[in-house]
């Protein structure tokens, strides 16, 4: 009796080693390139498929990159979900060799009829960024739902087609919300004065013109000239705003310095653009994501 | 025994599930934009890496938040360069000292990244008893040249010898010779190395892309790396892995004395500028492939900001001037430090503001080059700025 625990540990410890080592490979997993796609496809998936995500919170899709070990998920994976157009520089070589070698994967940007960049050196490339578009969100969501039951071996199919109607019906439900925060809104004050470049979805949805303009940074707003601040003055001037929405270190400052340099007054107000956010309040999800910049434009434009 | 083994099995299955459940552990994900111990900025993080030759210190100042830090004691120093991130100090006993000023940019073509993170002193670099048999033990004196790409970074010794460092080991602190050559320059580009040796340019491993006699001075620009040669300058451009070179010649009459051996430039733009011997400044416009002579006489330093922006001077007699490239005209001036100058100042140009060193004045002088040369800021960083690089760009 007393060899009988050693004997009983070792299959304990053997069924332990391999029982992990055939989960790690069986399970099955959808890997899924940025945190928003990320959300959507787990929110979807719910418990029938691992869904690993591989943009951190609070980064950005054009440079992240992946590991080694995050590159072995990649090819692993019964699924892939990414994003497209160009925008995952970083680990599209990944994504390519993955599908190259028999991974099914998503472009969930091309199956949402993108729209196409018309200014500057980008002119006629797909705009990458949709999900600014709750109803192309909602698209993609039936994408998502099909592919993985179309490839995820094991998955429950009427879960995941429940999963994802309840969903759309949560994306439907914002996209008709924020039409009516929108419609507060006076149709000549729908203009955004943005150094952002991902809202061009959004203004296409809800009728909005999008205002590029240059945003000093730092060291030119430590003690800016008339030029510094020309570009984004002359936005502002043109369109008459009451907020500019940008990103910058000193929103603060930059709308003092507009006041008392350049004799605009307005707000400047910072949007979640290409990433969820664990540090900021109100981009835990894609849902609070848009909720929160559809809050932030109505107030800075409405002066409420 | 049944009982148990079947609790042994749930305590391990239901151990899987915990491992390799939905929510991933963020310390076994390493993203790879993700760069160790280093925070990505909205904004370019630039800092001013000086050096007070006579006390021996190294400070760095931050340019958003205008504080200083010590970084290094290193005494005797003989000059200062950079690359946009490491600061290599020279010292009078033939050393090279690294500091890592903690900012960089990385340039992704139509956008860039900015990161920061601490400062660093990694210490003296071993140029001076590389193990290589072309190159003589201990041969490593000033000045020094200094070259980088995103893997390896090339220091020309004043002998002619050049050292090899592993970039990535230095981005981790630790200064790692990876080879030497005997060489007039050699420039990292794209992944190869670009050799001037004996009167050519060659991509080392491969053929000759273009002559050049007694080459000196090197620049790297978005349309190709510029050797400085007797006669002019030598483009060398990359396309799809293949290497050319384009003579840029100096026009006719240039003397020998005059012609240029260190060229300045703002990191990212491809307009040069170097001092033409005592005739005045050269203008090496690398888009349009010419020279221009600013018959300013003698200047202490150059730079230049970029294409139909100013070329800065400063001359002795403690003026800044700016001249439009293409014309060549003075479009401003200013007086801005107070002769006889003293240490050795320079100016360093960003895409937003210039800084000119002020070693009499103790002081680092910050001038929008858009605004007639106006003086924005000036720094005082308590100590003598004899040298002064820009990092964060």
């Amino acid at each position: 009796m007393s060899a009988l625990p050693a004997r009983l540990l070792a299959v304990i410890a053997l069924v332990v080693a391999t029982g992990c080592a055939s989960a790690g490979e069986d399970a099955p997993r959808v890997v899924v390139t940025t945190n928003i796609l990320g959300d959507v496809t787990r929110t979807v998936v719910g418990d029938e498929a691992e869904v690993t995500v591989l943009m951190k919170l609070d980064s950005d899709p054009h440079s992240f990159g992946v590991s080694a070990k995050e590159a072995a998920l990649i090819e692993d994976a019964d699924l892939i979900v990414y994003n497209g157009l160009g925008l995952e520089e970083g680990v599209l070589r990944n994504v390519g060799a993955a599908e190259r070698a028999g991974v099914p994967a998503l472009a969930v940007g091309e199956g949402v009829d993108p729209i196409r960049f018309t200014a500057d050196e980008t002119a006629g490339e797909p705009d990458p960024h949709f999900w600014t578009d709750p109803r192309r969100m909602a698209k993609a969501v039936d994408l998502i739902a099909e592919r993985v039951v179309a490839h995820v071996d094991g998955v429950d199919a009427a879960a995941v087609r429940a999963g994802a109607a309840a969903y759309r019906a949560q994306v439907e439900r914002l996209d008709a919300w924020v039409e009516r925060q929108v419609a507060t809104i006076p149709p000549e004050s729908r203009r955004l004065v943005t150094n952002h470049h991902v809202f061009g979805y959004f203004a296409q949805r809800y009728g909005f013109q999008v205002v590029g303009a240059v945003i000093p940074s730092g060291t030119t707003l430590a003690s800016p000239s008339a030029s510094d601040l020309k570009s984004l003055k002359d936005a502002i001037v043109r369109t008459g705003v009451k907020a500019v929405f940008a990103d910058s270190s000193q929103p603060d400052r930059l709308a003092r310095v507009l006041a008392s340099e350049a004799g605009v007054d307005v707000k400047v107000v910072p949007l979640f653009s290409e990433s969820l956010s664990g540090r900021s309040p109100g981009a835990a999800t894609y849902l609070d994501m848009v909720r929160s910049n559809t809050e932030a434009m109505t107030r800075g434009l409405t002066g409420r | 025994m049944r009982a148990l083994m079947t609790a042994a099995l749930i305590v391990a299955l239901t151990g899987c599930a915990q491992d390799g459940g939905a929510a991933p552990k963020a310390e076994e994900e390493v993203p790879h934009g993700y760069v160790e111990g280093a925070e990505e900025m909205p904004e370019p993080q630039l800092r001013l890496v000086l050096a007070d030759a006579a006390a021996g210190r190294v400070h760095v100042l931050d340019l958003l938040t205008e504080k200083t830090t010590a970084v290094a004691d290193v005494a005797d120093a003989r000059g200062i360069t950079g690359d946009g991130r490491f600061a290599y100090v020279t010292t009078g006993s033939g050393g090279l000292r690294v500091i890592d000023g903690g900012a960089w940019a990385v340039d992704h073509g139509d956008h860039f990244h900015y990161y920061r993170t601490g400062t660093r002193d990694l210490g003296t670099v071993p140029v001076s008893t590389v193990p290589v048999s072309t190159v003589t033990p201990g041969a490593g004196r000033p000045p020094y040249d200094v070259v980088s790409d995103t893997a390896l970074t090339a220091v020309r010794s004043g002998d002619g010898t050049v050292t090899l460092l592993d970039r990535a080991r230095m981005e981790k602190g630790e200064p790692a010779v990876r080879g030497a050559r005997e060489a007039a320059a050699v420039v990292p580009y794209r992944g190869r190395l670009l050799v001037a040796r004996g009167g050519a340019v060659r991509v080392e491993g491969g053929a000759a892309v273009g002559a050049c006699e007694d080459a000196e001075g090197t620049a790297v620009t978005r349309r190709g790396v510029v050797f400085g040669c007797a006669d002019g300058a030598l483009l060398v451009r990359e396309k799809d892995g293949a290497f050319e070179g384009v003579r840029i010649r100096y026009p006719r009459g240039t003397a020998a004395g005059e012609r240029a051996k260190e060229f300045r430039h703002r990191p990212g733009g491809s307009t040069l500028a170097a001092r033409a011997g005592d005739a005045g400044v050269w203008v090496l416009d690398a888009a349009a492939r010419t020279w221009r002579l600013l018959k300013t006489g003698p200047v202490v330093a150059v730079n230049a900001v970029g294409e139909d922006a100013p070329v800065l001077s400063l001359t002795a007699d403690g003026v800044l001037h700016a001249h439009d490239p293409g014309s060549g005209a003075e479009t401003a001036r200013t007086r801005l430090l107070t002769p006889p100058l003293t240490g050795s100042p320079g100016i360093q140009v960003d895409t937003g503001r210039a800084y000119v060193n002020d070693p009499a004045g103790k002081a680092v002088h910050e001038i929008d080059y858009n605004d007639d040369l106006r003086r924005a800021r000036t720094f005082r960083p308590g100590l003598t700025p004899t040298y002064m690089t820009e990092t964060g760009r």
